[in-house]
């Protein structure tokens, strides 16, 4: 008998199994060989996708507000930072506590990527999902998200990597990086793809998934093409490379993009915009209570002199102004005191005044609601009115100004209540909108960007700044594009570089976003 | 448990051997106090070599029967005594061998018998390696955490209280063992290894029930706990019957009621920058008086902090801080038969804290502990304990939204929708009053603990002993929130309120961990032998579920089905784990004495392919007092010892699996990429040591440990291409090395004065020596990087002189000067640091080479990319601690008084940072200043710095901490005399004080703030002080 005791011991723990399986969440080879995982993989992938694609705090604070389009005066989102006023570097340091400006991008976009790839790679091993138009539906979408991604990163970072399900990731100990025109490039193939796919195939996409907004293979090929304008226009860093943009092509991707609004429905805890969100936050101060249209979005509207006067004192000694405008987006007509139809008056500041009274802006907004609005109903991400303007743009560049004075009167008029503009701009007269900064009436160019950025703010967080380079109206010394982050060189023991500041590489030069394209009346 | 069963049937099916033996005799005798002569209760007495003893009872009687024929020596225990041998008890068969025994009275902890990392009970004199130990008798004061009993007491303890009641503690043991993973120790109690699953674990114990703790600080001691003891491990002991002398039940009551009060404060600013007019009221840029909400700040080049307010300022920090009480009740009932012990304790505590209003815990326990011998060879033991306790959660920015209240905001005036307390008393409205949201929001958090353990242990031969135990820990947690539509919320300020929110979050969290094993003892010659096989196993589960739900559709309906916006989350974890060890001791003549031991772990935490890992100990010591040769008659013990040892640290449940993580609706995203190759850090110990005793009164232990951790832990960044953000790798070494000193003396032992001081000290030093990734920060300031100390902090640099400037500034150094701080300002060419004002120069700036430069304001350091340069700003490692304990015993009184410190060590104080953003700290007020010296807010705001960290904000956290007195008065035995027909048979008032007053530079709430490693003062609860008087009545 007592033989047996160090043998019950030795039982104890020998009769335990110690392998356990996570129940939390499934394992790459669980993921992968499902059909519905394998789908679910490109059907949430839009969403990872839209936080960093302008409608999350990052990267959408930071180019706002260096794109003078809102003012804020939080650091939260780097936004502090990156808008101080003059200019400098971005700091690259993984250890920057602001890392976020571009590390969020950088992994998101990557991260909408890469199970999108392994869904495809499954697809092309030959899983199928349901039957062939269910398959495509996931293929379509998939080489979508590929392009979007592709694209965005190819519109934020000097060069990024090009992943797609061709490559064997498993195998790569050095990736490669591509300048940003060649990712530009690869995503506009992606989205090409994408469009062949679903232009031979036939399915909808639901409103509760996928890219939140029901469409069937048509829409999102029309999709497809207004992105590939968004990327062919955008990516250019430089007014120079703006200039250069294939504007032929831009109009035709226009043309056979969207003809309504693409506005995802939001969902609480699965898809809303927190840009938004935190442009309309109103918490129980002042409304707009975390940022604010800027005096320089909504100023060339002013019929007094006081945005004149503004910009002609020196930065630190500005304060916030009240305007009189006819433009009935700004405040109700003849009553600068009641709230127009995307912003209103509120003669409150916030902020500390030590770091900028400059900042102040006594404008709130109200466009997309507030409170909490941003957790259900659409969400303008990508609206027709900026495709229109993005073609007038192309036929202004194209001489062809005259073509573009009806899509540039199409917003101005109906939401604005403005007087048409023509071919030589708005009408010159007490209360011309937009005027120039010297206070003179401005030219159809300032009519179309002040158009491009009244429209566009609020609507997603990154345009404005995409604008701003290539129309050379960024302040001096911002840097331009963002450099691949610090944490992901140190990861590929890479050194560390940047953007911006005095004498810096990649740095904007002095604003002169009153010169004209080609030769237009008032046009300096 | 089916093991416990098996043993005890085998118990009964073998006869006993006593039964066999033949020609035994009796020891009997009295022990007394060798001081007062007075009879000594529950003296452990028993024959050496043997497991015959013995207690003694009330009056001081022992009797040890059928005792083998023969010359023994017996072997004395009892707490506060010396141990005594008394050699040459000869029994005769049949016949009665008388031995009275005088005790001297002692408290020398290195004397005490040692129960941790050892297999059988052993005399400190005879281990090899370190167990730090406090007894009952040496915490007079019982903690607010029971873990923090130790704190000052042990050597090599560190120890960071967090503030709010019911709260767990920052515990750390010499130096730190892990980058990424836990630093605190295994804590077991009663044998019961304690979850470490869930946050807090700690508060669910009762401070009153301990008897003893015994602190094993290192691997070098701890191996036998394997893969779970890295960083140490923390015995506890209840009290139990067997410590009675035999009688009739005892019965203790306590009662112990006070006040909490806040110890040190934060200083707001008095004063605005705003314009004002001759009276005082705000204007704006034309002179016309203005309301608050729009006035205007002064001029850039002279916004100073100077201006006092129109209206009635107030101090914030008295307003929103309140005394609350503190009371704790308490009976014990206990027994010894003899055969059998048994002691029930029943407590409860109300604590308030210090937050006006909010923030109190309740906590009911109760405890029972058996012991039974229905055998002589058979002990069963039996402890049990149950815990409830109730705490009212603050929410997440209490503190942050108290710092940013302006001076002029009356936070106790009522709010229009009823509520006591305005919801936002600041018309700019940047944070709301904390009391409101305090006052409208139910948060809370309801917790039962229940703990339970059984062990049998079975001898059927002297020389062998089975034993096996079983014991159980189950955690409950649920938090409730509720937040009723139409209560003003962040987001929602106006008249209508809010929509309301309810969450319920339920969480449980059971182990069940049992062993068994095969003990021999043995003597052979002059060697005493001791062996140990044992096999463990663990099983434990955490599983997590998570309501949320928004926008309710009825006010004042607390059900989830209320919310027309639900969320769910849940979370399930298991840990598989066994363990075998075997053990081998021996002693030559308790001279020379060796020890080793050997442990094999599995767990299901390691990676399929690591899934077992080896650790083991060896260590010996050398008693040479007991030398015939020893010169030194006054040193009774002169012990240098040797240990070496290996333990681990585990990785955390999902370290291992390669995860995708579900968002909402399904969504699915990347997180870690898998390790199947994942093993535990493994730390390796090295420790050697002196301990010594002079004339028994006077005991010093002295220890150098060195540790070398490898493997650790570290969750390495990938590329983004590959999708996964990171990868839990074992990639990286930490090294500590660490001085203790422990001195304990018996100053004065006289019958009506005794005087026992005890001083311990330790310097502890870390370093990473090896790290497989790329540097990173964390927490704030915390940076991890080869070559850096845990503790050190990280951060920002504004520089000082010229030779600091970039390069390319380095030609118009003519243009810097270093202001009144030391801190190196942009002055440009002719002009002084004090002529901002005088020549409108604040606010202007200038551009050179790659840097903009704002006139007089700090600079920060760059690098040579033209980056703000991160740097080494400060080291939270404190220089050394030290620790004083005094025990007087004066007639009825005995006096106690506890101060320790902490030399060097800084603390980053982010609670004052955030207080320069809006200038509500007083360092912003310029009134009083020279007028050529004042700085507008915009300089403190570039200190500020938008949060990130500075050197500017690191402060030196030195400090000596009055940290437990108490003054207790035995009622005299006259007085008891009288009431003894009430059955009382003694009594006893006390005043007690805990963290009565600290000196120290630092200039937050206290400097015991933030975690062990990471000292970061980050709007915390502050800690607070507790006075309190108490009575104990006996009967």
């Amino acid at each position: 008998m007592k033989k047996l005791i160090p043998l019950l011991v030795l039982l104890l723990g020998a009769c335990q199994e110690l392998a356990v399986t996570n129940p939390n969440e499934p394992d790459r080879e669980r993921a992968t060989k499902e059909a519905t995982s394998v789908e679910s993989f490109v059907s949430s992938a839009f969403r990872t996708w839209f936080e960093v694609g302008g409608h999350n705090d990052y990267p959408s604070w930071a180019f706002s507000t260096m794109a003078h389009e809102i003012t804020s005066s939080f650091a939260d989102f780097g936004q502090f930072e990156t808008s101080a006023e003059p200019r400098s570097a971005w700091n690259n340091s993984p250890v920057n506590a602001r890392n976020n400006v571009a590390e969020t991008p950088w992994y998101g976009l990557y991260g909408a990527i890469s199970p999108v790839n392994d869904a495809l790679i499954a697809i092309d091993s030959g899983l199928v999902i349901g039957d062939e138009d269910r398959t495509a539906r996931a293929r379509a979408v998939g080489k979508f998200i590929q392009g979007i991604s592709h694209g965005y990163l190819g519109m934020y970072f000097d060069q990024a990597f090009i992943v797609d399900e061709h490559l064997a990731v498993d195998t790569i100990s050095a990736p490669v990086f591509h300048p940003y025109p060649e990712v530009e490039e690869a995503a506009l193939a992606e989205l090409d793809s994408s469009i062949a796919i679903a232009e031979r195939s036939d399915f909808t996409l639901p409103i509760d998934s996928w890219l939140f907004q029901e469409m069937d293979q048509d829409g999102l090929a029309r999709l497809a093409n207004s992105f590939a304008a968004r990327i062919l226009a955008y990516t250019p860093r430089t007014r120079a490379e703006r200039a250069a943009v294939d504007w032929e092509e831009v109009i035709r991707r226009v043309d056979a993009g969207i003809t309504s609004d693409f506005a995802p429905v939001a969902q609480p805890d699965i898809l809303w915009d927190d840009w938004k969100r935190l442009l309309a936050r109103k918490r129980s101060g002042p409304p707009s209570d975390f940022g604010r249209p800027s005096n320089w979005l909504i100023g060339p509207a002013d019929s007094t002199d006081a945005y004149v006067t503004w910009l002609a004192t020196p930065l630190n000694d500005r304060h916030a102004f009240k305007i009189e405008t006819t433009d009935q987006r700004i405040h109700a007509t003849g009553d600068p005191d009641a709230p127009g139809k995307y912003m209103g008056f509120y003669q409150a500041n916030i902020g500390s005044a030590a770091r900028g009274t400059w900042r102040y802006s006594w404008y709130y907004y109200h466009r997309f609601g507030t409170g909490d609005s941003w957790e259900t109903g659409a969400l303008p991400s990508l609206t027709v009115s900026e495709m229109h303007l993005l073609k007038a743009e192309a036929l202004i560049r194209l001489g062809r100004p005259e073509e573009a004075v009806p899509l540039i009167n199409e917003t101005r008029v109906a939401n604005g209540g403005l007087p048409p503009v023509t071919i030589d701009g708005p009408p010159d007269e007490q209360g011309c909108v937009p005027r120039k900064m010297n206070g003179d009436c401005g030219s159809l160019w300032d009519a179309l960007r002040y158009e491009k950025r009244i429209e566009g703010a609020g609507v997603s967080g990154i345009t404005a700044f995409m604008d701003a380079r290539g129309w050379q109206s960024l302040p001096a010394n911002t840097f331009i594009q963002l450099p691949v982050p610090g944490r992901e060189l140190g990861t590929l023991q890479l050194p560390l570089y940047t953007f911006g500041g005095p004498g810096g590489n990649g740095s904007a030069p002095e604003p002169d976003e009153e010169a004209c394209p080609t030769a237009l009346e008032r046009c300096p | 448990m089916a093991l416990a069963f098996a043993l005890l049937a085998l118990a009964a099916l073998t006869p006993s051997s006593r039964a066999q033996e033949a020609a035994t005799g009796r020891i009997t005798g009295v022990v007394t106090d060798s001081g007062t002569g007075q009879p000594l209760s529950a003296v452990s007495v028993a024959v050496a070599g043997t497991r015959l003893g013995g207690l003694t009872d009330a009056q001081g009687r022992y009797s040890i029967e059928r005792v083998p024929v023969g010359t023994h020596t017996l072997q004395t225990r009892r707490i506060g005594y010396s141990p005594r041998n008394i050699p040459g008890v000869n029994v005769t068969a049949n016949g009665t061998a008388t031995v009275n025994i005088a005790l001297m009275a002692s408290a020398l902890t290195l004397e005490a018998v040692v129960t941790t990392g050892v297999v059988d009970p052993t005399s400190g004199t005879r281990v090899p390696f370190t167990v730090g130990r406090v007894d009952a008798a040496d915490a007079p004061v019982p903690a607010s955490n029971a873990i923090e009993t130790i704190q000052g007491k042990v050597a090599g303890v560190t120890v960071v209280p967090s503030g709010q009641p019911g709260s767990g503690t920052n515990i750390m043991l010499r130096s730190p063992t892990s980058i990424n993973k836990s630093n605190t120790p295994l804590i077991i109690v009663d044998g019961v290894i304690q979850s470490d699953a869930f946050g807090g674990a700690s508060a669910d114990l009762e401070s009153l029930d301990i008897e003893s703790i015994e602190v094993v600080k290192g691997a070098a001691a701890a191996s036998l706990y394997g893969s779970r003891a890295s960083a140490g491990v923390i015995s506890i002991k209840t009290k139990r019957g067997s410590s009675l002398p035999e009688g009739p039940p005892r019965v203790t009551l306590r009662s112990e009621y006070g006040d909490n009060s806040l110890g040190g404060k934060i200083n707001w600013a008095k004063y605005h920058y705003y314009m004002t007019n001759a009276s005082g009221q705000y204007i704006d840029e034309d002179g016309n008086a203005v309301d608050r909400s729009d006035r205007v700040a002064d001029s850039v080049f002279k916004r100073f902090q100077d201006n006092p307010y129109p209206d009635p300022i107030y101090d914030q920090v008295d307003r929103f801080f309140d005394p609350g009480q503190y009371f704790k009740n308490s009976i014990t009932i206990a027994q010894n038969t003899g055969k059998t012990n048994w002691l029930m304790a029943a407590a409860t505590r109300k604590d308030d804290g210090v937050v006006l209003n909010s923030g109190a815990y309740d906590q009911t326990n109760f405890r029972i502990n058996l012991d039974t011998r229905p055998r002589d060879d058979l002990r069963l033991s039996f402890s049990g304990y149950h815990n409830i306790s109730k705490r009212q959660e603050l929410y997440g920015d209490t503190f942050f939204d108290l710092i940013n209240q302006a001076p002029d905001v009356n936070l106790l005036v009522p709010d229009p929708d009823g509520t006591p307390y305005i919801f936002q008393g600041d018309p700019e409205g940047r944070e709301e009053n904390p009391l409101y949201v305090l006052a409208t929001e139910d948060n809370e958090r309801k917790r039962t603990r229940t703990q339970g353990s059984i062990g049998a242990y079975y001898t059927p031969l002297d020389w062998l002993t089975f034993d096996a135990d079983v014991s159980y820990d189950r955690s409950d947690r649920r938090v409730n929130f509720f937040l009723d539509q139409g209560i003003k919320t962040e987001g929602f300020g106006g008249p209508g309120g809010g929509p309301g929110e309810i969450s319920e979050t339920a969480a449980t969290t059971d182990a069940l961990n049992a062993s068994a094993s095969a003990n021999l003892i043995g003597r052979a010659g002059p060697f005493t032998v001791r062996s140990t096989l044992r096999a463990l196993v663990e099983r434990s589960n955490n599983q997590v579920t998570d309501a949320t739900g928004s926008i309710l559709a009825t006010p004042g309906v607390r059900s989830l089905d209320n919310a027309t916006e639900r969320q769910l989350s849940s979370e399930y974890e298991t840990v598989r784990s066994t363990g075998y060890f075997v053990t081998l001791g021996a002693d030559y003549l308790g001279k020379y004495i060796f020890d080793g031991l050997v442990r094999r772990d599995g767990s299901s935490l390691f990676g399929p392919e690591e899934r077992w890992n080896t650790y083991y100990r060896a260590s010996a010591s050398w008693r040479m007092a007991e030398e015939s040769w020893w010169p030194f008659a006054a040193i009774t013990e002169f012990k240098p010892r040797y240990s070496r040892g290996t333990a681990g640290g585990r990785p955390s449940f999902a370290d291992q699996f390669e995860t995708f993580s579900f968002t909402s609706a399904g969504g699915v995203v990347k997180e870690t990429l898998g390790n199947r190759f994942l093993k535990p850090e493994l730390a390796t110990e090295t420790e050697i040591g002196l301990d010594l005793i002079v004339k028994d009164r006077y005991s010093l232990q002295i220890t150098r440990a060195n540790t070398v951790v490898e493997d650790q832990l570290v969750q390495v960044p990938l590329a983004a291409l590959f999708g996964y953000t990171s990868q839990w790798q074992n990639a990286g070494t930490v090294e500590g090395n660490t001085w203790e000193a422990t001195l304990q003396a018996d100053v004065l032992r006289r019958p009506n004065l005794s005087w026992r001081v005890g001083l311990v000290f330790d310097r502890s030093r870390n370093k990473i020596t090896e790290f497989d990734r790329s540097c990173y920060t964390t927490n704030t300031i915390a940076f991890r990087c080869a070559g850096e100390t845990l503790g050190a902090m990280y951060g920002f640099h504004f520089i000082n002189g010229t030779s600091e400037l970039p390069a390319d500034a380095q030609g118009h150094a003519s243009e810097f000067q270093r202001n009144d701080e030391g801190l190196l300002v942009w002055v440009g060419d002719g002009n002084s640091y004090t002529e901002g004002e005088s020549k409108k120069l604040w606010g202007t700036g200038t551009t050179i080479g790659s840097q903009n430069y704002q006139w007089g304001m700090p600079i920060r350091q760059v690098d040579a990319e033209g980056n703000a340069a991160v740097v080494r700003i400060g080291d939270g490692n404190p220089d050394f601690h030290w620790g004083i304990s005094n025990q007087v015993t004066w007639k009825n009184f005995d006096f106690y008084a506890l101060v320790d410190a902490n030399v060097g060590g800084e603390v980053y104080n982010q609670t004052n940072q955030r207080m320069y953003q809006y200038g509500r700290s007083a360092d912003v007020d310029q009134a009083g200043k020279r007028e050529e010296l004042k700085k507008p807010v915009d300089y403190y705001v570039n200190l500020y710095a938008a949060n990130d960290p500075t050197d500017y904000f690191v402060e030196d956290a030195s400090f000596v901490k009055l940290r437990e007195v108490s003054v207790r008065y035995r009622v005299a035995s006259s007085v008891i005399d009288k009431i003894a027909r009430l059955g009382v048979k003694g009594a006893s008032l006390s005043l007690i004080g805990r963290n009565l007053f600290t000196s120290t530079p630092y200039g937050g709430y206290d400097p015991e703030v933030g975690g062990t490693i990471v000292r970061l003062d980050s709007f915390d609860y502050p800690r607070y002080r507790t006075i309190t008087g108490s009575i104990e009545i006996n009967f």
